[in-house]
Parts: C-alpha cells; sequence; structure tokens
C-alpha cells in the first residue's frame, strides 16, 4: 500500500456510488452482517432519481418484486413515495401484467437516505473515490481524492452515469455527472489506465417544465388506482392514504416536427459531437421523427416529478437539441402552448465497464474482491441498477463471511436473466430488461416472486424473521387453498349459485378453469374455511387458470437445466477442439462460459459449435 | 477413443474408399484432415510436387509408402481447405476400380499415417465445420441410398438447402409476430399493440404453409423409402406372369434380389421415380399337402404383413372358390387392389359384378399379363397409393425423413394449440409460449436446437467413406 494519504478505516465491504445500486448494495452487504461502508461523492444525491419520476413498468416491476422477495429497498420506498400507481396491461396474462407508480423524488431520497441510516452495519461517508488499491490481482482497498484510505476486504464500485461524465445540449457541453452533479473524473482515469474493456454510452433525458405554465385543460388526464403495492408486506394504511396526483397525455404534431426537422442539423447526434452508443429503445424525439417520418404524431405524458415540485417531466421527448429549439417545438404542443422550461433536456455520456467480464456473481474474473453494478456496468434503469446492487453486494458479503456464491439462474428470477445476459452477450447499448428478455416468464411473474426467491434470501440470511413469518403463512394459505379446489365436487346447489352447467365429477378447479368464472365467484358460492388475503387468492387463481401453460414451461426449463448443468472445464483449450467456427472460438476464448448452456447464449456460437462441444465433451468424458 | 463418433475431434487424417463394393471402372480414395495432400503425395510421389494445384488433377503411380512396390497408375486430386466436401484439407485418389487394387491403395493410405474414417465421418467433418447443416446431412443420406433419379433430384434439393429454406421462412414468420406480440407487452402505452384477432389472422398461415410442407410427406417418404408391394393370389391366377410383364414394362433399376426363400422373388420396380419393392409369393390356398408348400405359404403370409399395398391377383376366367373368397375376407381390411388377371381370355362382366356386389369398397382392374392391358392403370393406383398426385418435378421441401415430418407435426400443434388458446380467450402473451415451442421443434430440422443424441444417432447411419 503506498504511503501517501492516511488510513481512515477498514470495512469487510466498501461500496463506491450512492445511486439505486450502491444503495442496494450496501442495504444487502448489511442485512447479510458485512461491516459496511457507503461512499458516495454528494450524500444530497443519495438515491437521486435523475431521469423519469417512476418506478417499474414491463419486467422493471418483476424486478421491483424480486427485489423485495429479496429484503431490498426499492418496492418498500417506492410504495412510501409514490403518488399515483397503476397496473399496466390488465388485457394480458399475469406473467405480463406490470405495477408502475410515480414517485414523489424528495420522498424517495430521503426515505432511502433513513434507511441507509437506520441500517445497522452501514456507514456514510461523503467523499469522491481517487482509485483502487489492487495488491497482486485483488481488490483491498479504495482512495479517495481528499487522500483518506480505506481497507476492504471486498469492493463494489457502482457509480452510474458520473464515470468521465458529459452533458450535451445542442452545441453546448461540459464535463458533468447527471443533474448537474460533478462527474467522477479522477476514478475514470484511474480506471481507463487499469486497462479493463470498457465502453462509452449516451443516456438522454427530457425537460422538466414549470407546471404553471401549463395547460391541463387541452390533455387528458390519467388517473392512478388504489389497492395496488409492490411490495409483498405493503403497509397498507400508508400506501393507501397516499395523496394522488394525476399523470397527463397530449400528443406532437406536424408543426411540432417541422421544428424539430428544420433543426435537425444542430443535433450533437448529427453533428458528430456525441460519441455514444445511445439506447435503441428510448429514442429521442428528433430520432422518432427522422425514424417514423411518416407518424402524424407521438404520444408524450407531464409527470409530476414530486407532490409539492412544481416541476412536470416531458415523457417521451428526450431530446439533445439546443434550448431554443427544444423550447420552440414543446410550444407547438397542445397544453404547451405557453410552457416555460425548468431544466432543458440533456444528453449525458459516460464510461461503462463491459460486463462479459464479469462473473455470475458480478465479481470480475481479473480482479477478484471487486464486484461492479448499475449503470457501470451498462444497463440503464433505477430498477435494473437497483437489482444488480443487491446482487453484487450479496456476493460480496457472501464471500468475506464464507457462504456459497449468491447466484440466480435464468428460470429462477428476472434478476438472474439479467445478469447472464450481462456476463455473457455483454451490452451493445445501455441494457434495459424486457418482458421477452425471459425465456419462462410465465414462472418468472411479478405476482410469485416471493414464492421463488424468500427460501433462497433467507438461507443467505437476506430477509429477517417477521418476513419469513409473513412468506410462510402466505404459503401455506395458498396451498391449502388449491388443495381444496382439487379435491372438492361441488354439489349441485354450488353449481346452481355459479349459474353453470357442469357435470357432478368435477372439481372446484375444474369449474375455475373456465374463463368465465372467477376464483371470487367460486369463493363466494363455495368458501374455504378462512377466507384468503387478496395476493393469496391471486396466486391460486393463477396457478389454476393458467395451469396448462405454466406446466409447458416448466418442462422447458427442465430441458434447459439439462444444457445448463453440462459445465465446461475452467481450463478447456479452445483452439486445440476440432471443428468449432472461427468467431464461435473466439467468443468461447474471450469469454470462458461457465456452462454449455451459457457457451449457447454467446453472440457468434452458432447451434453447430454447440454439438461440437456437446461432442467434445462426450468423448473427453469416455476418453477420460 | 470412443467409438461412436469416430476421430472427429483429433487433429487426424482419415481415409476411406469412397466408391461401392464390387469392381467399377474407377475406385476412389478419400483423405480428409490435415495431412490430406503431404499423405498423398508421399504415396503418389509426383515428379514435380511444388506445381501441385489445389483442384486440379494430376496422374501418377501410387506406391505402398513402406515397401516401394508401385500398386496401380492413379489420377490424384489435392482439395486445399475450405475448399473442400469437410471443409479440411482433402484428397482424391482414383484408381483402377478392381476391389483388390482400392483396398491396396486405402492400405497405402493408412501406412502413411491416415486413420480409417468410421462410418459417417466425413459428413460429420463437414457438418462440424459448419459446410452442411442437420438437414443437409441427412440429405446426403438419403442421397446415397437414393434408389431412384427422381428420389435423387429431390435430395440433391435438399442438401442445396431447399427444405431448410422452407423451414426458415416459417421461423421467420413466427419470429415476427413473436416481435409483435412483444412490443405490445413492453410498451402498453404504444398504440400498436397486437388483438386477439389479428394474432389470429397471423398464425393461420403460418400453420397452411406447415401443412403445405407436410403435404409433402408421404410422397417425399415414398420416394426415400419406397413403397412395399406384395402379389398375392391362389396357386395359378397369374401372379408370376404378372410380375414379369410389371417388370418388363419399368426398368428395374437395382440388380436381381432374391428372398429369404426360394418362394418370395423381390425387384425393384422405378415407378414414376418411386422405387416400389414388388414382391412375387407363393399361391395361397387352405388345403395344404406337403411341408414345403406350407412352409412358402407362411412366408407369402409374412411379407403380406409387412407390405404397404397388397395386389390380390384372382383368376378372371374361373367362378370365385371358396379358396378365393377366404383370401378375399382375409385381406379386406388391408383395403387390396384387386387385380383380376388373364383379362385377354375371358370378358371381365361377370365376376367383376359379382365382385363389385360382394366388395364394393375395393378397387378393380382388370389385368392381362400376356396382352399388357391394365398393368399402365396397376402403376397408376400403386403411385396413387403411395401418396396422392406426383408432381412434375421433385417439390422442393418435399418431406422425405420421418424426423423432420415428426418435428413439423409437433411445431404444428404447438401453434393449433395457441390458436384454440385464443379461442377460449386466453390473453395473447400465453400464445408466445406455443410459438416459442413451435420454433424450438422447427429449429430441430434445421439443427439449430438439436440434441446431442439427435446428432449422435443422424451420424452413426451414414455409411462409410461419404
Amino acid at each position: 500500500m503506498s504511503t501517501d494519504g492516511y488510513r481512515a478505516g477498514s470495512y469487510e465491504v466498501i461500496v463506491v456510488g450512492g445511486g439505486h445500486a450502491g444503495c442496494e448494495a450496501a442495504l444487502a452487504a448489511a442485512r447479510m452482517g458485512a461491516k459496511t461502508l457507503l461512499l458516495t461523492m454528494n450524500i444530497e444525491a443519495i438515491g437521486l432519481m435523475p431521469c423519469n419520476p417512476s418506478v417499474g413498468g414491463p419486467a422493471k416491476s418483476t424486478v421491483v418484486r424480486e427485489i423485495d422477495a429479496l429484503g431490498g429497498a426499492m418496492a418498500r420506498l417506492a410504495d412510501q413515495s409514490q403518488i399515483q400507481i397503476r397496473l399496466l396491461n390488465t388485457g394480458k396474462g399475469p406473467a405480463v401484467q406490470a405495477l408502475r407508480a410515480q414517485i414523489d423524488k424528495p420522498s424517495y431520497q430521503a426515505a432511502l437516505r433513513r434507511e441507509l441510516e437506520n441500517a445497522p452495519n452501514i456507514n456514510l461517508r461523503q467523499g469522491e473515490a481517487h482509485s483502487l488499491l489492487i495488491e497482486n490481482g485483488q481488490a483491498e482497498g479504495v482512495r479517495l481524492t481528499s487522500g483518506a484510505v480505506f481497507a476492504a476486504k471486498k469492493v463494489v464500485l457502482a457509480c452510474g452515469t458520473y464515470l468521465n461524465g458529459r452533458v450535451v445540449i445542442g452545441e453546448h457541453y461540459a464535463a458533468s455527472g447527471p443533474a448537474g452533479f460533478p462527474p467522477a473524473t479522477a476514478l475514470g482515469l484511474f480506471l481507463r489506465d487499469l486497462g479493463l474493456p470498457m465502453s462509452r454510452f449516451k443516456t438522454g433525458t427530457p425537460a422538466r417544465v414549470d407546471k404553471n405554465s401549463l395547460d391541463f385543460s387541452r390533455m387528458q388526464e390519467q388517473p392512478g388506482q388504489r389497492g395496488l403495492a409492490f411490495s409483498f408486506a405493503p403497509d397498507w394504511r400508508t400506501v393507501d392514504s397516499r395523496p394522488m396526483l394525476p399523470c397527463w397525455l397530449t400528443y406532437t404534431n406536424e408543426e411540432t416536427h417541422r421544428v424539430i426537422r428544420e433543426n435537425l442539423h444542430r443535433s450533437p447526434l448529427y453533428s458528430g459531437v456525441i460519441e455514444g452508443v445511445g439506447p435503441r429503445y428510448c429514442p429521442s424525439i428528433e430520432d422518432k421523427v427522422v425514424r417514423f417520418a411518416g407518424r402524424p404524431a407521438h404520444q408524450l405524458f407531464l409527470e409530476p416529478e414530486g407532490l409539492t415540485l412544481r416541476e412536470y417531466y416531458v415523457q417521451g421527448m428526450s431530446s439533445s437539441l439546443p434550448e431554443e429549439v427544444q423550447l420552440a417545438f414543446l410550444r407547438t404542443i397542445p397544453g404547451l402552448q405557453n410552457v416555460v422550461i425548468v431544466r432543458p433536456a440533456y444528453a449525458i455520456e459516460y464510461d461503462c465497464l463491459q460486463p462479459t467480464q464479469l462473473k455470475p456473481t458480478l465479481e470480475h474474473k481479473e480482479i477478484a474482491g471487486l464486484f461492479s453494478a448499475g449503470q457501470l456496468n451498462g444497463t440503464s434503469g433505477y430498477e435494473e441498477a437497483a437489482a444488480q446492487g443487491l446482487l453484487a453486494g450479496a456476493n460480496a458479503a457472501a464471500a468475506v463471511l464464507g457462504k456459497e456464491p449468491f447466484i440466480l439462474g435464468r428460470a429462477e428470477a428476472f434478476i438472474g436473466v439479467m445478469a447472464d445476459d450481462l456476463i455473457t452477450k455483454g451490452a451493445s447499448e445501455p441494457y434495459r430488461l424486457f418482458t421477452s428478455s425471459a425465456e419462462w416468464r410465465l414462472l418468472l411473474r411479478q405476482d410469485n416472486a416471493d414464492l421463488r426467491l424468500c427460501e433462497k434470501a433467507r438461507a443467505y440470511g437476506l430477509i429477517g424473521e417477521e418476513r419469513w413469518r409473513f412468506f410462510c403463512e402466505k404459503k401455506e394459505a395458498i396451498e391449502r387453498e388449491l388443495a381444496r379446489l382439487r379435491q372438492t365436487r361441488p354439489g349441485a346447489a354450488v353449481r346452481e349459485s355459479l349459474h353453470i352447467e357442469a357435470k357432478g365429477d368435477m372439481t372446484l378447479a375444474d369449474l375455475l378453469r373456465r374463463p368465465e368464472l372467477s376464483y371470487r365467484e367460486v369463493a363466494l358460492a363455495s368458501p374455504p374455511p378462512q377466507s384468503l388475503e387478496q395476493a393469496e387468492a391471486e396466486q391460486v387463481e393463477i396457478d389454476i387458470k393458467y395451469e396448462g401453460y405454466i406446466a409447458k414451461q416448466k418442462e422447458q426449463a427442465k430441458r434447459f437445466a439439462r444444457l445448463e448443468a453440462k459445465l465446461l472445464p475452467p481450463v478447456l483449450d479452445y483452439a486445440a477442439v476440432k471443428g468449432l467456427s472461427f468467431e464461435g472460438r473466439q467468443r468461447l476464448i474471450e469469454n470462458r462460459p461457465v456452462s454449455l448452456g451459457q457457451a449457447s447464449r454467446l453472440g457468434g456460437v452458432s447451434p453447430a459449435d454447440i454439438s461440437v462441444l456437446l461432442i467434445y465433451l462426450e468423448h473427453r468424458h469416455k476418453g477420460g | 477413443m470412443p467409438e461412436a463418433i469416430g476421430n472427429a475431434n483429433d487433429a487426424t487424417t482419415i481415409a476411406a474408399i469412397a466408391t461401392p463394393p464390387g469392381t467399377g471402372g474407377v475406385g476412389i480414395v478419400r483423405l480428409s484432415g490435415p495431412r490430406a495432400k503431404e499423405i498423398m503425395l508421399r504415396i503418389c510421389p509426383l515428379k514435380n510436387p511444388s506445381s501441385l494445384q489445389s483442384h486440379k488433377l494430376c496422374l501418377g503411380v501410387i506406391r505402398h509408402p513402406l515397401s516401394g512396390e508401385a500398386i496401380d497408375e492413379a489420377l490424384v486430386v489435392w482439395m486445399k481447405e475450405p475448399r473442400s466436401y469437410t471443409g479440411e484439407e482433402a484428397a482424391e485418389l482414383q484408381c483402377h476400380g478392381g476391389p483388390l487394387v482400392v483396398a491396396r491403395v486405402l492400405q497405402a493410405a493408412l501406412a502413411a499415417g491416415a486413420v480409417l474414417a468410421q462410418p459417417g465421418e466425413f459428413t460429420l467433418r463437414a457438418f462440424m465445420n459448419g459446410r452442411l447443416d442437420l438437414a443437409q446431412a441427412e440429405a446426403v443420406l438419403d442421397l446415397i441410398e437414393a434408389k431412384t433419379p427422381r428420389a435423387l433430384s429431390l435430395f440433391a434439393e435438399q442438401l442445396a438447402g431447399s427444405l431448410s429454406a422452407g423451414i426458415t421462412a416459417i421461423e421467420e414468420q413466427i419470429t415476427q409476430l413473436m416481435a409483435a406480440i412483444e412490443v405490445g407487452v413492453d410498451f402498453p402505452q404504444d398504440e400498436d399493440a397486437l388483438s386477439a384477432q389479428e394474432t389470429k389472422a397471423r398464425l393461420l398461415p403460418i400453420l397452411a404453409a406447415i401443412d403445405e410442407l407436410l403435404a409433402g410427406a408421404p410422397m417425399g417418404r415414398a420416394y426415400r423409402e419406397g413403397l412395399r408391394a406384395v402379389l398375392l393370389g391362389p396357386p395359378n391366377a397369374g401372379k408370376s406372369s404378372l410380375f414379369n410383364s410389371l417388370l418388363r414394362e419399368e426398368r428395374a433399376i437395382v440388380t436381381h434380389a432374391p428372398g429369404t426363400t426360394r418362394d418370395v422373388i423381390e425387384e425393384y420396380l422405378d415407378i414414376d421415380g418411386i422405387p416400389v419393392l414388388l414382391s412375387d409369393t407363393a399361391g395361397l390356398r387352405g388345403d395344404i399337402c406337403d411341408e414345403a408348400e406350407a412352409l412358402g405359404v407362411g412366408r407369402s403370409r409374412q411379407k403380406a404383413q409387412s407390405a404397404e399395398l397388397i395386389l390380390l391377383v384372382l383368376d378372371l376366367t374361373q367362378p370365385l372358390t371358396e379358396n378365393e373368397n377366404a383370401l378375399l375376407q382375409e385381406f379386406f381390411p388391408r383395403g387390396p387392389l384387386l387385380l383380376l388377371n388373364k383379362a385377354d381370355l375371358s370378358s371381365p362382366d361377370a365376376l367383376r359384378e359379382e365382385l363389385e356386389h360382394a366388395w364394393p369398397r375395393l378397387t378393380k382392374i382388370a389385368v392381362s399379363a400376356k396382352s399388357g392391358q391394365g398393368l399402365a392403370l396397376v402403376k397408376e393406383e400403386i403411385k396413387k397409393r403411395a401418396g396422392g398426385g406426383l408432381p412434375e418435378a421433385a417439390r422442393p421441401g418435399l418431406l422425405g425423413n420421418l424426423r423432420h415430418q415428426r418435428a413439423l407435426v409437433q411445431a404444428k400443434q404447438c401453434l393449433a394449440e395457441g390458436l384454440a388458446a385464443l379461442d377460449e380467450g386466453l390473453p395473447i402473451d400465453m400464445v408466445s409460449v406455443d410459438l416459442m415451442t413451435a420454433a424450438r421443434f422447427l429449429g430441430e430440422i434445421t439443427g439449430k436446437s438439436a440434441s446431442e443424441e439427435l446428432i449422435k444417432t443422424i451420424f452413426s447411419s451414414f455409411c462409410l467413406g461419404k
């Protein structure tokens, strides 16, 4: 260890970064019992939501509930600070239904800070990381720009979009982190010098506008709903007594598009100022206008940034055009004709690590004891970041405490799907989760995240006694009721009260399987000895109604597990395996996949390559 | 070294005789692997080896590498990787076609360091080097075993990828439909979400495309495996003369192949490209006197059991006997084709009417082995039984393989289940599960989701040297 600087302390786990990834990482490590330091450049920026004021949405809401099942904070805090919550995709199946909540940003930040301050085992520290202490390929601590040196057994990096950040608005750009916070330049330079494979990504955020300048009478109101929560054990009195604010829907028009087209030459994307790769799924408004030129209108939503804030977020209108152009095109939109911009839209470029250098635990393959999580790993979204933080923090703690690695599989959790996608395929653009990312999404539903994960969470010490008891009671109630429905053959009176014609040998489960009957009706006609909680009833209904499809996916997942169980030797010499395609061989050498299953998901590895490996393994096995 | 799939993962050079056993004009020994060129030059030293060019024939003398003894004069060719069948360095030694000569050339190659190829190993290497996909590799097997010229062209097309292209087009449609469903799921605020009705409208043409491929299945199988037809009937009904006339009409394309007993004779007929294995059997009758005849009758019945088509030959000049009636009773469930023989000797009307009355659902054709009357009709009927109408040329993507057919049927079943789920009012994202499974079954045909067992089974059935 070099001598400049002073020894400021020693921890089992140090987390660098106080965003959604960093906070969940610190909380998870602390829950498991590791002595943890959370280091952040600015304590005011803890839990900052620099982009949309919402949590959840398709796939993401499943992740939020998985975080809850694993004892994390995001779901609970979102419930406490939401100002409207809705269930999306209600016309579709249970696998794709998703919660989304609008969040009061100041409340969320305050709640997360309280959570960290109240957690045993966590010290909060403001300071800028300068570099990592690395001895013999092993991370051993963090040096601050102030000269303080903290020793650590494990380090989790979660520095978000701050790393060598640069904000661009039209022709103007400056080194900056998000929302006007300073960038992490020292650590950025250190990581570049370390020679780790890195990428440069770009993301953008739309303008915030003044509520008093908006004419809501020319927009459609989007109200929220009651009785919904992310957490499996919500405090309903708090959740349902939250004040509700609506969002507002309006549309762009030909005039908007004309203003944008006439100023395209001033966009930094087209003039070449921006080098970073942006997400295709989240195009800026100028992108939409260029790519979908035939479309007469694009929808946009005005969303409150907070309960008492006058700022509104203009969802759907992210842009890096100059400020005056932004103002001009916004003013062509119904309801925004007198709009006043509070913060202009901007694009931000930042460095991130190529996640293919990570193990399923999010530990670096080359630097032992160094974990990374969140946007640093090339993802986008608060939910994706928080989930990785939890995974990295839990694994850092597991390594310190001598526990088995904490790994979630693709058939087990959306978090597992994300981790595997990242380490296997890498990120060629900012990665976000889609429901289609999961092969077996009927198994990975948001409603059953606790049933999938609580036992594992318990085994690793991620959830406490109270939550465990709550879970066990729920599980038992569901199983009891499922058994009753499958065994009970209702009498003529029950069938009559349901107004259906059915043979006498049909069970209640058979009746419930009919599309026209709901669990509520069946339970009313033939009540269980003890009535079920809403969440329990939902599980019972889904289990029975979609039994056939769930069974199909379970079967597929089982088949998948076989290829996943075929482990590839860590020292396999791919250069000596005859018959591999050139590209496939390169990818296998670079990535060193854990199993044949992971190998099959590597880009560039063809099915023929997998056959070659299968046969090679067989030979090895037989040849001894 | 395991026995199942040969030397595939070693840097070995394999050798095998590529021409069929027996005496031919030319015999070919093939080499594939990194040392192919070196071994070729070692056993066939050229005057000026440095002038050797890829894909150019050279004349030389093949000598045993150890004894130096001359074996044969031969044309040799070196094929530089990856421009060879296996995608590896390869060589061919074309010598004179005597079995002894070819065997000695192979021995010379082995003595020079080549390893004897396992069954299917050349094709396995081609598959592993990405020169063939699974459907194409299977087509090689069919090509080798093709029994008629048209079957040959069918499998050559499959080798060129026409079946894979057909399957890929269907896969593509499924992927697009899945994508459309996913957009609606992931972007619930987007206005372009797909409705159940639209999903259904897009599923139907996919099902139709699979049906079209499946419609070619019986025909394809007929080309691949042929049809077994057996001539049955009482003694003296004229089976053997019919057998001979049918063969005279159609060129027999495979050498005379005696059955396991002297009582059953079999020949291949080429009926418009369909290989038909026709068996002539001993006459069947109830009152059997000697043991030899009993044995023959037993074998006739055995043949009848394994055949797809029974041609029951009746003598038109005689009224129906009790024996004939018994045979009609016995074989009626098999839907035999009734051949009313000796039409040249008698007007068919009387017997025909009697049969029409008693067995209205059986097809009856008046034939004459002697004059050739009705033989064309018989062939037409055999073609029909083999799988419906005949295509003018082998249709691209004709399914000739039971494994392909099964996978396609399974894919179709998944899609049908999806359709049923939509009708039951289940949400459209559930249908994605069926689409995904269907895509996996289709992938099994082209090898995109082939399992280890499958690949092994396929390759171990290849004949040596191809």
